[in-house]
């Protein structure tokens, strides 16, 4: 199993430094953790990675987990309706 | 039946008259309403002075009889529905509430002499309002059927109001996001301005492999209310490159609103939503007002059924989910396996145990409806405004669950609006809305329901809680505890932060006996705060109280069973991981936290069991007052769900154990107190070293 802890600006920039990580990390195979306690501001590409990264898991892909997802990362992930999860 | 047997269904029936009735006037108060709003409350005081005439409950009678008079005359359109109506209804229906508690015994008749005085004022000043008692033509004296123009009034409202609005169509290009540009902040902007997200379409978004970071893949549709001007809208998108895509059109609004499409939720993009934990602090939008019901739903026949039958069924059925489960084994160990009846019988039984459980189970609404008038009566005493919001009511759990968790949410609403919720004239200078926002919601997750209490005020000033929690003794002084462990604080007995006692929290009883209340129940309570926004209590309960998913898990010769709410994951340790300390305990260090390793053998005295941490299984556990801890057991032997027998009616209450099942093959296991057991051996506050 691998955490990551997600920076605290998701933007574009860090989103691309991410995407690689993830994608090596997924090569890897194992358990991905993105620890979002520390997320103060996401863009869009940041959010978008994060939802890519579920979609890879749902579609039976590399097996990623958000947990600990700060009031930032809530109020981002409620832009794209995702308030109703708790 | 009995002459008491039927006074009982009178003050059942009465419960649900005024749950409804509560349910209509809070309906009014938010002003969606129409003339089946007030006819619920009619018929509801109605009955009750029926009942009351027949049982000879005189006071109850005369003070129906007063309070349906002035009903009938806003039912017809004479007494206009002003704020101040409301009001006296509110207040009227609050006394009518006592009343049926006076004749259940609860409490002493209550003094209505101003509250009928009252009601009559208004009835004497009828038609004062000219929006509500349109003139009669001149040299007509008939009375105008003013229940007709009351429905057609509020239907011209209704229809002027919300006949139109935006329907916005954003899709960003990857353009948008250079220099600094995000379109997300646009969509704030939107909200900002009054909308709502419709839907969200993310079919173009790859999986990971194809992500493309400088790529923009979603796209918004969103309403925003019809009287803002066009330009306003548009404006919001002056700076979007040209690949972008934006519409925005002036549509009817659906005549059904519950046929707008849900937005999409980060559940349909995983599988196990839960790991998930966004919600909380939804932005205003997401937390719109709940629609109160207008009319009573049509329910199904129903039938009442005597709560001891409806035990005796659920113990029954019970007995049977254990002999169908010893007839499985009893028949596997005799090279009987994969029999179709017997599988056709284990998913009949389990059917059968959901049925049985399902009787019991009631809405939480009947706890949720006694929140209404806390909150009124808090807000006369404090002052302060406050807006209540109620989302999942008709979720349900066990009767006996719900019955136990009244008083812990009284609590909680009461310190939301004591503490949490700032004074109008702070919010003011914060600016945020004068009234606050306390939301009340509950909802099914797993094999848990969630009761959350949320407010939008100031959030736990965690300064002072450090501070007072150091002067009680309760810290030391230099310790250093992150946000989360101060807001645990909270919980500590005798804590109280309030500057003054009052009589509606602050006296530092309450939190700690919330806390032991939900965990008497098998359930926990967890707190979300942020300085400035509000803060949220969760109480995560159990469904049932008859039922648990336990591992099942053995130590020496014995079974036990560690119910699956408190497990983490499980691992077996590389020889020579798990250390000893000076004191001699046991730690493993778990991916950069050392955990106390508790052997569940040496914890209640089992022979026999394993005693090399590298030949045994750690069981990460979680736990509400000590954190996380690892129990060790020699085997895991199966995970399922097992009825809970109570060991005290058949034995004693014994510490560390839970209850008690009994397994496939007839013999008892014990069902593990984890907070209990490893409280008693970690202590209350938490034993983890980060390295």
């Amino acid at each position: 199993m691998r955490q990551i802890t997600l920076p605290a600006s998701l933007d574009q920039r860090a989103s691309r430094a991410l995407a690689l990580e993830l994608k090596d990390a997924s090569d890897q195979g194992g358990t991905i953790i993105l620890d979002g306690g520390e997320v103060r501001q996401v863009g869009l590409s940041g959010l978008q990675l994060l939802l890519s990264a579920l979609r890879t898991r749902a579609s039976g892909g590399a097996d990623i987990q958000i947990v600990n997802a700060s009031p930032s990362l809530k109020d981002s992930a409620s832009l794209v309706g995702a308030f109703h999860d708790a | 039946m009995t002459p008491e047997e039927i006074q009982a269904v009178f003050l059942q029936e009465c419960e649900e008259g005024l749950t409804n009735a509560e349910a209509a006037l809070l309906a009014i108060r938010s002003g969606a309403f129409d003339a089946e709003t007030i006819n619920t409350i009619f018929r509801a005081v109605h009955s009750i002075k029926g009942g009351a005439g027949a049982f000879g409950f005189s006071a109850l009678q005369f003070f129906t009889h007063h309070f349906e008079t002035l009903l009938d005359k806003v039912r017809d359109g004479d007494v206009a529905i002003q704020p101040a109506v409301v009001d006296l209804l509110i207040a009227a229906f609050d006394m009518l509430t006592d009343h049926v508690a006076a004749v259940r015994g609860e409490r002493g008749e209550p003094d209505h002499g101003a509250m009928i005085a009252a009601l009559q004022d208004v009835l004497t000043t009828r038609r004062d309002s000219p929006a509500a008692a349109p003139a009669a033509p001149s040299g007509d004296t008939r009375v105008p059927d003013l229940a007709f123009d009351l429905d057609a009034m509020l239907g011209e409202l209704t229809a002027s109001a919300v006949a139109q609005e935006w329907e916005v169509s954003f899709a960003p290009a990857g353009a948008d996001m250079r220099n600094g540009g995000d379109p997300l902040l646009l969509v704030q902007e939107l909200i900002r301005l009054g909308g709502s997200i419709v839907r969200i379409d993310t079919d173009r978004l790859p999986p990971i492999d194809g992500f493309d970071p400088d790529q923009s893949y979603l796209s918004w549709v969103m309403r925003l209310p019809g009287a803002l001007d066009r330009a306003a809208i548009a404006e919001v998108f002056d700076f979007v490159s040209d690949e972008a895509r934006v519409d925005i059109q002036l549509q009817p609004v659906p005549d059904d609103a519950t046929a707008a499409e849900e937005p999409v939720s980060l559940a349909q993009l995983q599988q196990e939503p839960q790991e998930v934990e966004v919600g909380g602090f939804p932005p205003a939008s997401a937390i719109a007002p709940t629609p109160a019901p207008l009319a009573a739903k049509g329910a199904g026949p129903t039938i009442r059924v005597d709560l001891e039958k409806l035990d005796r069924l659920v113990n029954l059925v019970g007995e049977l989910v254990i002999t169908q489960s010893m007839l499985s084994q009893r028949l596997g160990s005799n090279a009987f396996t994969n029999v179709e009846e017997i599988a056709l019988l284990d998913q009949l039984t389990r059917e059968l145990q959901d049925s049985a459980m399902a009787i019991r189970a009631q809405p939480v609404k009947t706890v949720f409806s006694r929140i209404p008038r806390l909150v009124r009566e808090l807000e006369a005493t404090t002052g302060k405004r406050v807006r209540l919001e109620v989302d999942g009511e008709a979720t349900e759990l066990d009767k006996t669950v719900i019955e136990r968790i009244g008083e812990p949410l009284t609590h909680l609403v009461r310190n939301c609006v004591d503490h949490g919720i700032e004074a109008p004239e702070v919010r003011a200078q914060a600016g945020k809305p004068a009234e606050g926002c306390l939301r009340l919601a509950a909802e099914h997750k797993g094999s848990r329901i969630v009761i959350s209490v949320s407010d939008d005020g100031g959030g736990i000033d965690r300064a002072r809680v450090r501070d007072v929690a150091v002067d009680r003794g309760i810290i030391a002084p230099d310790v250093k505890l992150s946000d989360e462990e101060i807001d645990q604080l909270i919980f500590a007995p005798g804590f109280s932060t309030a500057r003054q006692v009052s009589n509606i929290s602050g006296r530092g009883v309450g939190m700690d006996v919330v806390r032991q209340n939900v965990q008497a129940l098998g359930g926990r309570i967890s707190i979300r705060s942020e300085p400035g926004r509000g803060s949220s209590f969760a109480l995560s309960l159990p469904l049932t109280l008859a039922i648990v998913d336990g591992m099942i898990v053995s130590v020496g010769d014995q079974s036990y069973i560690i119910p699956l709410t408190h497990v983490v994951e499980s691992l077996r340790p590389a020889p020579g991981a798990v250390q000893r300390t000076g004191l001699g305990n046991r730690i493993l260090n778990v991916r950069g936290t050392f955990l106390p390793v508790l052997a569940v053998g040496d914890l209640l005295g089992v022979d026999q069991a394993i005693e090399d941490p590298a030949q045994a299984v750690l069981i990460v556990v979680e736990t509400e007052r000590s954190g996380s801890a690892i129990l060790m057991v020699d085997e895991i032997a199966d995970q399922r769900q097992v009825v809970i027998k109570s060991l005290e009616t058949h034995y004693r209450q014994v510490d560390g154990v839970a209850g008690a099942t009994i397994s496939g093959d007839g013999r008892v296991a014990l069902i593990l107190d984890v907070e209990n057991l490893v409280g008693a051996r970690v202590g209350g506050g938490g034993r983890q070293w980060a390295c």
